[in-house]
């Protein structure tokens, strides 16, 4: 007599993407099968748990396999920050430092595997980035500022929403001042761009005065040392 | 991944991958032998449904560990749906080096000098 299981199983079969059921339905399938053969009913109580396991995973792989480089990056940044809106939506003291964990630990996984390549490109090391100037400690600084300030409000209760989205921004800049700060030495045009926009939250707060002095020092030694490597133009004398 | 690098760089394993690695090493085998032979090696501690085995499969395959073998039993024997595996030089090398690995683990672990070693004390302010 015909198993009835197998067929809904095989139905079940169609949760995953269509690149893995083209080449491991039938496998699959006849797996299952043997399972039910030898175990019966009890072949439900595995094949549950997994489904529910693996269908997100590979549906997440197919997506992601999709996807140009780039693409895959700006996926990442909108999954982190649907799971920021989703987190102040439901509030908790908790949900931050989850989202926080949970993008730190999706970037190292993509990253280990090189599944994405960075768009940024080459890069210097961290100490011969801030040492290449003398404003560039200023800068470091700065940077390094941001990112405490962002990382330490990020978990304060009051406004919690309000206080999300400014750590973010803090985050941002300030990972884009070191990385600017890095990408320079390789690319005077990027890295200088990337320096002088994340200065910006130094200006935002201009009444509280030493980020902002801070900020126009940055200004000052990279324009003064030449915003890329072309040779200023011959005037006339 | 092909057959001449170095294994280092994919170790340590996975525990799926470890356990088809070690259930394929003795050679070629159909999905559904790859599962009880996985049960048997763990005493029946790492069970594997279809989807976990197969997306193993999957990446085992990318990542140059294991091949489908072409040659099929008698198909009066066998079910045609059935797909064969078996391991690739480079998987059977990283079957070794992984296993290498664990055992120097266990023998460290077991170790009376290491049972010996103390966590040092903070000293008080």
């Amino acid at each position: 007599m015909a198993d009835r299981h197998e067929p809904v199983y095989r139905a079940l079969l169609f949760l995953y993407p269509r690149s893995f059921r083209d080449d491991y339905a039938e496998p699959m399938a006849q797996l299952f099968a043997d399972r039910r053969r030898d175990r019966g009913r009890r072949a439900w109580l595995e094949a549950a748990p997994d489904l529910l396991r693996t269908v997100p995973v590979q549906r997440m792989e197919a997506a992601m396999a999709r996807l140009s480089p780039g693409a895959r990056v700006a996926a990442l940044a909108v999954i982190v920050f649907g799971a920021v809106l989703v987190s102040v939506g439901f509030g908790g003291d908790a949900a931050p430092l989850v989202v926080l964990v949970a993008a730190v630990a999706a970037v190292v996984a993509v990253v280990r595997q090189h599944r994405i390549v960075t768009p940024f490109g080459e890069r210097a090391p961290l100490w011969p980035s801030v040492t290449q100037a003398w404003w560039a400690p200023v800068a470091a600084l700065l940077g390094l500022a941001m990112i405490v300030m962002g990382v330490g409000t990020v978990f304060e209760a009051h406004n919690l929403g309000g206080r999300i989205v400014g750590s973010s921004f803090l985050l941002a800049f300030g990972g884009m001042m070191l990385l600017g700060l890095m990408r320079r030495p390789f690319d005077r045009v990027t890295g200088n761009s990337l320096i002088l926009v994340a200065t910006v939250p130094a200006f935002a707060f201009f009444w509280i005065i030493v980020p902002a002095v801070a900020g126009l020092l940055v200004w000052v030694g990279v324009l003064s040392a030449g915003f890329s490597d072309e040779p200023a133009p011959a005037t006339a004398g | 991944m092909t057959d001449g690098e170095s294994p280092e760089g994919l170790l340590p394993l996975p525990s799926a991958t470890l356990h088809i690695l070690v259930a394929l090493a003795p050679g070629e085998k159909h999905g559904y032998a790859i599962m009880r032979d996985v049960e048997a090696l763990s005493d029946g501690a790492v069970r594997m449904g279809p989807g976990t085995l197969y997306g193993s499969v999957k990446r085992m395959l990318a990542d140059g560990l294991i091949e489908e073998a072409p040659a099929r039993p008698d198909s009066e024997l066998d079910d045609q749906r059935r797909r064969y595996y078996r391991l690739t030089g480079l998987g059977e090398r990283i079957r070794v080096a992984e296993l290498a690995r664990l055992e120097a683990l266990v023998r460290r672990a077991g170790s009376a000098e290491w049972a010996r070693r103390r966590v040092p004390r903070l000293r008080e302010a």
